[in-house]
């Protein structure tokens, strides 16, 4: 966001006037333009002058007297020499003139420049493709008078810039008719030297001063050359025919020196610079190859026997270490056992026979008597068993179920063999006896 | 003998030759020993370029016609004449 300052009128009528002191091109000047509204207020004069669509008021104090009452006539051509300053109280600014001259027709040469400008522009002198200007020159041109300003500016600012040039001077004098052919000759030999760009440089003057610059000859000349030109003529405002040929047009001569020439500082940063990103690549490029080493190693490493026999040395002593806690353990537990049953003993009682005996004697009792129970009844189940076994022996007990025994005599018949016909054979019942005579005797079952 | 060669460029020669130097070791997967080549050539070329500027003195010369005459120019005087010191 922008900020806004606040201050007083004064304050910022102050930072005006104080800018327009500041700036030199605006103190101890000459201007010129046509003259209007020339009048007299007491011994001051006040008038405009004018060019073009542009105004300046002026004032000059005192100008009865410096003048002589006279009055300037509007559209007289006129130089003022003063200096710009604010009138505070109206908030405006006005050229307080010290002096002036009247001078030359202007008009008549501004009109003779247009119209030349004019022609050389329909045959198209001023389309020339422009040159480009190279970027590090060994030899720099110099047309311009040896003992000139400006000559001056391009050798200060080439040896503050870029002392690594030749400067070769070809000299000419920049002012007056005489001087036209001369200056032709100069760019003509600058053109045919081994110097890479040619300056055509003359420093700030009047209009009548750079006159030379808009002459058709060296605007001519100049458009033939065939290495590149770099004007710097007069100051930022003045603009010379020659300027609109050149290859490249500076504001100053000064200007002209800068744009022809890098500025060595930069270019030795710009070197240091450079230098830093090669130490930069190389070191990339060394800790690149270092670490590509590194792995090869570690790679190696990994398969050297060292590493085999560390690896079988660990297992050595995780086992190792098994064992001594496996044998630790059980060891361990023996002693808990042990001290286990020596609390046991440690806390056991003796106990009274008195206390138990009765108990004994009892159990033992009830001993003895299951014993002679089991026995007993032993005996008894033998009796009995015995006694069943009686009855199944007893011949009785067939004659209750039906059947008879045959007596012969007192043997009991067994087998028919033991009968004879005419036999006396007594028959038993259960209840009773038959006595009966075998009549017959038959071997084998019916 | 490179660096003989190197001793011999011009400015402008040597301090483009640095730029070019540089970007050909920017470029990727070039070989150590390619690296360590350009950067030998590198450091040369910014010896050479740091000689040149700690050395630069701007000479003048006036030619007049065929003839070629160095110039003094005295900075404390502004009457040079035909002769200026630097």
């Amino acid at each position: 966001m922008t900020e806004f300052k606040e201050m007083g009128v004064v304050e910022v009528t102050t930072h005006i006037v104080d800018a327009l002191k500041k700036d030199s091109s605006l103190s101890n000047v000459i201007v010129h333009g046509e003259v209007s509204n020339f009048k007299y207020s007491g011994p001051h004069a006040y008038f405009s002058l004018t060019e073009k669509d542009c105004l300046l008021n002026c004032v000059m104090f005192n100008a009865l007297y410096k003048l002589n009452h006279r009055k300037i006539e509007d559209g007289t051509l006129i130089k003022v020499y003063g200096s710009i300053r604010v009138y505070t109280k109206r908030g405006t600014y006005q050229f307080y003139t010290e002096s002036i001259k009247e001078g030359t027709d202007y008009g008549a040469l501004y009109r003779k420049l247009e119209e030349l400008k004019k022609r050389l522009k329909a045959e198209g002198i001023f389309d020339k493709p422009k040159k480009s200007i190279p970027r590090f020159p060994k030899r720099i041109a110099v047309v311009s008078s040896r003992t000139s300003a400006a000559f001056r500016d391009v050798i200060n600012t080439v040896k503050k810039r870029y002392p690594l040039a030749e400067i070769l001077l070809f000299h000419t004098g920049v002012q007056g008719k005489e001087a036209i052919e001369e200056t032709v000759r100069a760019l003509k030999l600058a053109d045919m030297s081994d110097a890479d760009v040619v300056l055509l440089v003359r420093g700030g003057g009047s209009m009548e001063d750079l006159w030379n610059f808009n002459e058709e000859a060296i605007v001519r000349k100049v458009y033939e050359m065939r290495k590149p030109v770099i004007t710097g003529v007069g100051h930022e405002t003045d603009t010379t025919l020659v300027d609109y040929v050149a290859d490249l047009r500076a504001p100053t001569p000064t200007g002209a020196a800068e744009r022809a020439t890098p500025e060595l500082a930069e270019l030795s940063k710009i070197a240091k610079r450079n230098f830093g990103r090669l130490l930069g690549e190389i070191s990339v490029a060394l800790s690149g190859a270092n670490n590509r080493i590194f792995n090869l190693h570690a790679r190696l490493e990994t398969f050297s026997p060292k590493r085999m026999l560390a690896l079988k040395m660990q297992k050595t002593r995780t086992i190792m270490n098994d064992i001594y806690r496996l044998v630790a353990a059980t060891i361990e537990r023996r002693i808990h056992d042990v001290e286990r049953a020596s609390d046991a003993l440690r806390y056991a009682k003796p106990v009274r026979m008195s206390d138990i005996l009765p108990d004994r004697l009892e159990s033992i009792w009830k001993m003895i008597k299951r014993s002679i129970v089991t026995k007993v009844d032993k005996k008894l189940s033998e009796v009995m068993r015995m006694e069943s076994e009686l009855k199944l022996h007893d011949p009785n007990e067939p004659l209750k179920r039906g059947y008879s025994m045959v007596f012969k005599g007192n043997t009991v018949v067994k087998t028919i063999s033991q009968v004879e016909i005419n036999d006396l054979l007594m028959v038993v019942f259960k209840d009773g006896s038959v006595l009966s005579e075998v009549k017959e005797v038959q071997s084998g079952r019916k | 003998m490179e660096e003989n060669k190197i001793d011999a460029l011009s400015f402008e020669e040597a301090y483009k030759a640095l730029e070019e130097t540089l970007s050909a070791m920017e470029k990727e997967d070039l070989p150590l020993d390619e690296s360590l080549k350009l950067f030998k050539r590198g450091v040369l070329l910014y010896k050479r370029c740091k000689k040149l500027i700690d050395s630069a003195s701007l000479t003048v010369k006036e030619v007049l016609g065929d003839l070629e005459k160095e110039m003094e120019f005295d900075e404390s005087s502004s009457n040079m004449g035909h002769g200026a010191t630097f």
